[in-house]
């Protein structure tokens, strides 16, 4: 092959100098040169150095230099560091000796890249026969050594080109930086092909025995006339052959191929052979493979960078595209090259990326990736992701292409939007949870507050941040703890943070609680740290600490009255002691002996003492009551006889009390206690002037919800009983805090004590509501109200006697007031001694402390902890023949109750009737009665059989 | 002459019960707690005890309730000092329900004391302390 290439080119050579001397030499010499794709160079033989006369066309394509930059000059400008000296003396003896040679030489382009040049020379002699001129023809064999497989003068680096790169990459590279040679003897018909030219046309080097219809087979079908015609013509008429077409390789692969070739006549002007080369520009039809091999080395750099890269030519068709591009886009390598660029990005964005590429090659201003612009990528597939793409112009060998760098900012676009969120998050956070901000940079003393800081200051959002400012803002008795913090938190020896909590005084002078949360950040600067910025929160406590103090009264009261049950035990027995012996003693001491006063001053203390203790104990348990249906009235007229005996002369009682003032759900104790407690007061409000003490009980209804200084009044019928005195009055600063315990408004030693609180106490525990109106020197009116029971749907009928009564003791359990109230009258009147529960857990309690006392349960269905059968079914547990009365409401239950407790129960329909009520009982009495040993005492039970449980006892004891 | 157990642990309140009953004519008998009233009571059945239940070592409750049971005609009143609640229930239910008659509220009125024994003596009040009012 080597032969064939220089055979062929020297004959070649020496041909075409040989006609150069004939009249159509200088024309046809000048097109076969321009024509060829080999670099032809001519060089004056006559000066020493040699120096450049021409080049042609294909010289520069070749080794970048234009003809100006190169006539005049030698040919070793060609040499580069890595030029071997071998082959450059070779090339000076044949210049010196004027013969002809053929060498490989490695010679370097003007922009410095390597190529291995198969230079041939020829000589030209004039007509005296001395040397005149050298021609030198040359090749870029660079790919085609490696191709070959020949040892190869060149470097190692150049053969790392083929490593990088993908396959295809090389094959279109390896298959358009070659020629392939070609040869036809005209008179034998015999065709040689270069192995190039073989693995052109599809074969593998050696399988084929070429052959001019294996030529024209291999021409693709729609351009074989033409090329055929073309080959016609120059046999015929002496045109140089340049023809480009389409071949179709066995496999079926479509190349496009350059054809270019000479025919060479004998002296008679016949054709003797038809020689050429045949380049293979498939790959990229517009770009010369020279230019292509000067572009590789930039190819591998485009592959290799970390971004997608595109080369966009001047037609916005993408020449050149990296892998990235491919994973990027979707698309494969080939499927981008020849794609236009702006398919690679949507519609919409195509104008501007229009614009910027105009604007990019015709200012050959690259635009730096900083600014690069923002558009949205279009995948194969579709979708759309957002890209920077920087556009930079590159001058090449082929010409000012774009070279696009294109990044896939997606995953920044994610963690721009996740850090606005966060951001928006936080500040939504800091909004609600009112947060106030505020940040100190120390070195630029710039203070700023944040809107929510500043409403907790009270201050406008145009006043500037200044730390006097926030000094100001600071409560004056706060002022030196806060500094003393500060000065503590910009200490760079310790950690920068503080937490305090301290009182501000806002402009318009409302004083707040604040907690204050403060970091500062240190620097280096010099040889110490100094506070550089400083951070701080303020979170507004005030509500906090209100509640914080109401809770501490709370707990307070709460300590006070689990004190005072503690000791009212000891106390109580002490003041036994006390007033027992008291009286004992005054009787023996005559009247007129001094000490007969003195005992009886201390029975007087002995029996306040005793009231102090009994209201402390009331205070105390005012959550354990025991409700009754209790008309207030009766009460009321009760509690009135001992206060007329006891009232002084000065103040005259009047009372109205109506006696059709609804019931109450009440603890008898509970209510004396109050209007003891009420008149206690009254009577003292007005022990120095005298007056009018008025008593009123009447029902009331309030027609609307109403605020009352103890809570809510919801509207309703409620029982109101009014304590009204026309004594000293009270000022409305005083009567606010009325029923705050030991508060009096008085001076130490007039302490009224517990009184009023313990009134408050017990209203509020039946769920009723009080109200003082008071005025000085006029006197003071204190209105309690507690809810009505709704009025018995049974009326309560007078004691029939000739109903069966009897003594036993029964268990009454029942939640609903209004039947408790009807089932409780109807038993009292029946004589039976009752023990009244409104639980089932109290009935049970009860029951197991001393199971033989009870002698009937009667219990409501409709309890709320318990359900009646199964109070029942444990009474019974303990005691089996116990007697049980179930009370229900529908025919339902009715029919199922009885089945769950074993043994006779009894099941009566609600509403109760006495007369039933009465009949049943007894039936079921004596019933049980005529079963057992009968006893003689009507109070208990068969005797010995009484145990109590050992729970009921601890329970009993742990209580107390 | 009604004769009547008096059952406290506080030595004050045995000597202030002994001296009124006594001058109002009953024999008094004494004991320091509930395991010695027993003792006393099985050996004499005074026609009333009066008896604290509620004493801090809690042998006031189960004493009423043995005594009750071995003697179930007895007739006890039973003291308080604490208030009348035990839990959430009514402490006038609980002693009737462990035998006692009555109960007492401490510090109680030496009269109030005086009728309530009369009562269960059965006898009309013998003699009254004058009251200081």
């Amino acid at each position: 092959m080597a032969f064939l290439t220089g055979s062929a080119l020297l004959l070649l050579g020496i041909a075409v100098w040989r006609l150069v001397r004939q009249r159509r030499e200088c024309r046809f010499q000048s097109k076969v040169i321009a024509a060829t794709g080999c670099g032809v160079v001519m060089t004056d033989a006559r000066a020493s150095h040699h120096p450049v006369i021409r080049v042609n066309p294909a010289f520069r394509l070749l080794t970048g230099y234009t003809d100006t930059e190169i006539v005049g000059k030698t040919m070793a400008i060609l040499a580069g560091p890595e030029t071997d000296r071998a082959s450059v003396e070779k090339i000076e003896l044949a210049l010196q000796q004027g013969r002809a040679c053929r060498v490989c030489v490695l010679h370097y382009r003007k922009d410095g890249s390597p190529f291995v040049n198969e230079v041939t020379l020829s000589p030209v002699k004039g007509r005296s026969g001395r040397l005149t001129a050298m021609v030198w023809v040359m090749i870029d064999v660079t790919r085609c050594r490696e191709a070959e497989s020949l040892p190869v003068n060149a470097p190692d680096h150049l053969r790392h080109h083929d490593i990088a790169g993908t396959e295809a990459h090389q094959e279109s590279v390896r298959a358009s930086a070659c020629f392939g040679r070609w040869e036809r003897d005209i008179r034998t018909g015999v065709e040689i092909w270069s192995d190039e030219q073989c693995r052109m046309f599809g074969y593998e080097p050696g399988t084929i025995l070429p052959t001019y219809d294996t030529f024209k087979a291999a021409i693709h079908p729609e351009d074989r006339g033409r090329v055929l015609d073309a080959g016609e013509r120059s046999l015929a008429l002496d045109e140089p052959f340049d023809v480009e077409c389409r071949i179709v390789q066995p496999g079926g692969n479509v190349r496009s191929v350059h054809f270019r070739g000479l025919v060479i006549r004998n002296l008679a002007g016949e054709p003797i052979r038809f020689l050429g080369i045949v380049q293979d520009q498939t790959a990229d039809a517009s770009l010369d493979k020279s230019a292509k091999e000067q572009d590789l080395p930039f190819r591998q750099v485009v592959e290799s960078a970390p971004n997608g890269l595109l080369m966009v030519d001047q037609d916005g068709v993408i020449s050149m595209a990296n892998t990235q591009i491919e994973h990027m886009f979707g698309y494969s390598h080939d499927e981008l090259l020849g794609r236009p660029v702006a398919t690679l990005f949507p519609a919409r964005d195509r104008t501007a990326l229009e614009m910027a590429r105009a604007e990019s090659l015709s200012t050959s201003g690259a635009r730096p990736m900083g600014h690069g612009m923002e558009l949205r990528g279009l995948r194969h597939d579709g979708s759309e992701f957002p890209v920077e793409i920087g556009l930079n112009p590159v001058v090449m060998a082929s010409g000012t292409s774009l070279l696009v760098a294109v990044i896939d900012i997606t995953a920044r676009r994610e963690a721009e939007r996740q850090l606005r969120d966060s951001e928006e998050r936080l500040d939504f956070a800091v909004r609600t949870a009112q947060v106030g901000i505020f940040e100190h940079d120390h070195q630029a003393d710039r203070l700023y507050w944040s809107p929510v800081l500043r409403s907790i200051y009270g201050v406008r959002a145009d006043e500037p941040g200044l730390l006097q400012r926030h000094i100001e803002l600071v409560h004056e008795n706060d002022r030196e703890k806060v500094s003393s913090a500060v000065k503590e938190a910009h200490d760079p020896a310790g950690n920068g943070q503080f937490q305090i909590e301290h009182r501000i005084v806002r402009p318009d002078g409302e004083v707040r609680h604040v907690s204050l949360n403060v970091r500062t950040w240190f620097k280096r600067e010099g040889t110490a740290p100094v506070p550089s910025r400083t951070i701080g929160i303020v979170i507004d406590i005030t509500d906090r600490k209100k509640v914080e103090a109401s809770l501490r009264i709370a707990s307070k009261m709460t300590a006070i009255s689990t004190l005072s049950g503690g000791i009212a035990h000891e106390f109580n027995n002490s003041l036994t002691a006390v007033l027992g012996f008291s009286h004992l003693a005054l009787p023996l001491i005559p009247k007129d002996n001094k000490a007969h006063h003195y005992i009886q001053q201390v029975l007087s203390a002995g029996m306040e003492s005793r009231e102090l203790v009994h209201q402390l104990l009331t205070f105390s348990r005012q959550s354990e009551q025991v409700r009754h249906p209790l008309p207030l009235h009766l009460l009321a007229k009760e509690a009135i006889k001992p206060l007329r005996s006891a009232i002084p002369s000065s103040i005259e009682l009047k009372e109205q009390i109506d006696t059709s003032t609804s019931p109450v759900l009440a603890d008898t104790a509970q209510m004396h206690q109050m209007i003891m407690n009420l008149a206690d007061n009254a009577i003292h409000a007005m022990r120095k002037t005298g007056g009018i003490l008025e008593l009123h009980l009447h029902d009331k209804e309030i027609e609307t919800d109403q605020i009352t200084p103890s809570g809510r009044l919801p509207a309703g019928r409620y029982a109101c009983l009014t304590v009204r005195d026309s004594g000293e009055g009270m000022e409305p600063a005083v009567a606010d805090r009325i029923f705050e315990p030991f508060f009096s408004g008085k001076p130490l030693g007039e302490g009224r004590g517990m009184g009023l609180s313990v009134v408050h106490g017990i209203v509020t525990a039946h769920g009723g509501s009080i109200v003082i109106d008071s005025q000085i020197d006029v006197g003071t009116v204190v209105s309690v109200y507690i809810p009505a029971l709704s009025r018995p749907t049974v009326a309560v009928p007078a004691p029939d006697d000739s109903l069966p009564r009897g003594h036993e003791c029964v268990l009454f359990v029942a939640a609903d007031e209004s039947f408790v109230q009807s089932g409780q009258s109807m038993l009292e009147s029946l004589g039976y001694r009752l023990i009244v529960l409104t639980s089932g857990t109290a009935a049970w309690q009860a029951f197991h402390l001393a199971p033989q006392r009870v002698d009937l349960l009667i219990a409501d269905l409709t309890l709320p902890d318990m359900s009646a059968d199964r109070l029942a079914h444990r009474c019974r547990q303990l005691r089996p023949d116990l007697p049980v009365i179930l009370c229900a409401g529908s025919e339902q239950a009715l029919s199922d109750e009885g089945d769950h407790v074993n043994g006779i129960v009894d099941v009566v329909p609600k509403p109760l009737i006495v007369q039933d009520l009465a009949h049943r009982i007894r039936r079921v009495l004596d019933t049980r009665a005529a079963a057992c040993p009968p006893s003689t005492e009507p109070l208990m039970q068969g005797g010995e059989r009484s145990q109590v449980s050992q729970e009921g006892f601890d329970a009993v004891s742990s209580r107390y | 002459m009604p004769s009547v157990l008096v059952i406290d642990d506080e030595d004050r309140i045995r000597s202030l019960i002994r001296e009124v009953l006594e001058q109002a004519g009953y024999v008094v008998e004494e004991a320091r707690g509930g395991k010695e009233g027993l003792e006393r009571y099985r050996a004499h059945q005074a026609d009333v005890v009066i008896m604290d239940i509620l004493m801090p070592d809690q042998d006031g409750l189960e004493s009423l309730v043995t005594l009750h049971r071995e003697f179930p005609s007895s007739r006890v009143i039973a003291m308080t000092g604490g208030g009348d609640m035990i839990g959430i229930l009514n402490f006038l239910d609980v002693a009737k329900m462990l035998g006692a008659s009555r109960t007492l509220q401490k510090p109680f009125d030496v009269n109030v004391l005086l009728e309530a024994v009369a009562a269960e003596a059965g006898v009309s009040s013998i003699r009254t302390v004058p009251s200081h009012h």
